[in-house]
C-alpha cells in the first residue's frame, strides 16, 4: 500500500506542484496546497484502489486552490495591510545555470525563459476558473470530462472556460507564439 | 478549432511540461518531504477521532448536566425519594375508616329512628 501510494504520489506531485505555482503564483503557498492535498488523499483514499487516485487526487488539488483563493480574498478584505507572498524567482534564475538535455544554448534557454514569464503573466488576469480549466487540460493533460470531475462542473463549463482561457492567452501571447 | 488554434495549444502544453521539467533540486526535495510527511499519515487514520463528534458528546453530557441542575429535574428527584409515603398515607385513612365503622352503623341508626 505504502509503496504504491509513493509511486504515485512520486509520479504526480511535480506537475501538482507546478499547477499550483502557476494558479496560486507562488511556490511556498504551492508547496502548501500540494501537502495538504497529499494528506487528504492518504487520510481519506488510501484504501481506495489505484486506479481511483488520479481522479480524487486532482480533484482535491482543484479544491484546495479555490480554498486558497477564498481564503486570500477574505484575507484581502479584512486585513488589508497583509502582504501576501510574492515569487522571488529564485527557481527561474537557477534554470540558466542547469545543463540543458536538449542540448540549448544559453541565448535560447533565456528565451524560453522569457516566454514562459510572459505565459505566467498573462495567465494571472485569467478568472480562477478558466486557470484551473486551462491548466487541467494543458499541464495534467486532463480529457474534457476529467476536468468536469476535478473542477466539480459540467463538461459544458469546461469547455466554455478553456475556449475563453485559450482566445485570452492567444491574444496576450500572440507574439511570443504567433 | 483551426489548426493555428491546435498548435498554439500545443505550444503551450511543451512550454508547460519544460517548467515542470526544470523545477529545481530546493522545490524537488521539498516536494519529497511533503509526500513523506503525508505517507507518515497512512497508519494514524484509524486512531483519529474527529473533533465534531467530541464536541457533540461534550455539548450532550453538558446538556444532560444542565438538566439535572433544573428545578424540574430536582423537584422529580424529590418526589421520587420516598415513593411508598403517599401509599402509606393512604393506608392510615384506611385504617381510621374501619376502626370507626361501629360509630359510623349507629350514627346512621340514629337518624333512621330520628
Amino acid at each position: 500500500m505504502n509503496e504504491a501510494l509513493n509511486n504515485f504520489l512520486a509520479q504526480h506531485e511535480r506537475k501538482a506542484f507546478r499547477m499550483a505555482q502557476l494558479a496560486v503564483g507562488n511556490a511556498d503557498d504551492a508547496h502548501d496546497i500540494v501537502q495538504d492535498a497529499m494528506i487528504k488523499l492518504v487520510k481519506k483514499y488510501s484504501s481506495r484502489t489505484a486506479q481511483e487516485w488520479p481522479p480524487l487526487f486532482h480533484r482535491i488539488m482543484q479544491h484546495q486552490i479555490t480554498s486558497w483563493y477564498r481564503k486570500r480574498q477574505l484575507q484581502q478584505r479584512w486585513f488589508p495591510w497583509f502582504k501576501h507572498n510574492v515569487e522571488d524567482g529564485e527557481d527561474n534564475a537557477t534554470l540558466l545555470h542547469i545543463h540543458d538535455p536538449a542540448g540549448r544554448s544559453p541565448d535560447e534557454l533565456l528565451a524560453n525563459q522569457q516566454a514562459m514569464a510572459k505565459l505566467e503573466q498573462a495567465m494571472a488576469l485569467l478568472p480562477l476558473r478558466q486557470k484551473q480549466a486551462f491548466l487541467c487540460r494543458c499541464l495534467q493533460g486532463l480529457t474534457t470530462n476529467e476536468t468536469a470531475h476535478a473542477m466539480a462542473c459540467s463538461t459544458g463549463s469546461v469547455k466554455t472556460h478553456y475556449h475563453r482561457a485559450l482566445t485570452t492567452l492567444r491574444e496576450q501571447l500572440g507574439e511570443v507564439w504567433p | 478549432m483551426t489548426n493555428k488554434q491546435t498548435e498554439f495549444e500545443s505550444q503551450l502544453k511543451q512550454q508547460l511540461n519544460e517548467s515542470v521539467d526544470h523545477l529545481g533540486a530546493s522545490n524537488l526535495s521539498r516536494l519529497s518531504q511533503a509526500r513523506n510527511a503525508a505517507l507518515a499519515n497512512v497508519n494514524k487514520r484509524n486512531f483519529m477521532f474527529p473533533i465534531w463528534r467530541t464536541g457533540i458528546a461534550a455539548s450532550m453530557a453538558g446538556i444532560f448536566m444542565i438538566y439535572l441542575a433544573l428545578p424540574i429535574g430536582m423537584g422529580m428527584q424529590q418526589g421520587l425519594d420516598d415513593p411508598l409515603a403517599s401509599i402509606a398515607l393512604f393506608e392510615q385513612e384506611e385504617l381510621d375508616l374501619y376502626e370507626e365503622l361501629d360509630f359510623y352503623e349507629w350514627l346512621e341508626q340514629e337518624q333512621q329512628h330520628g
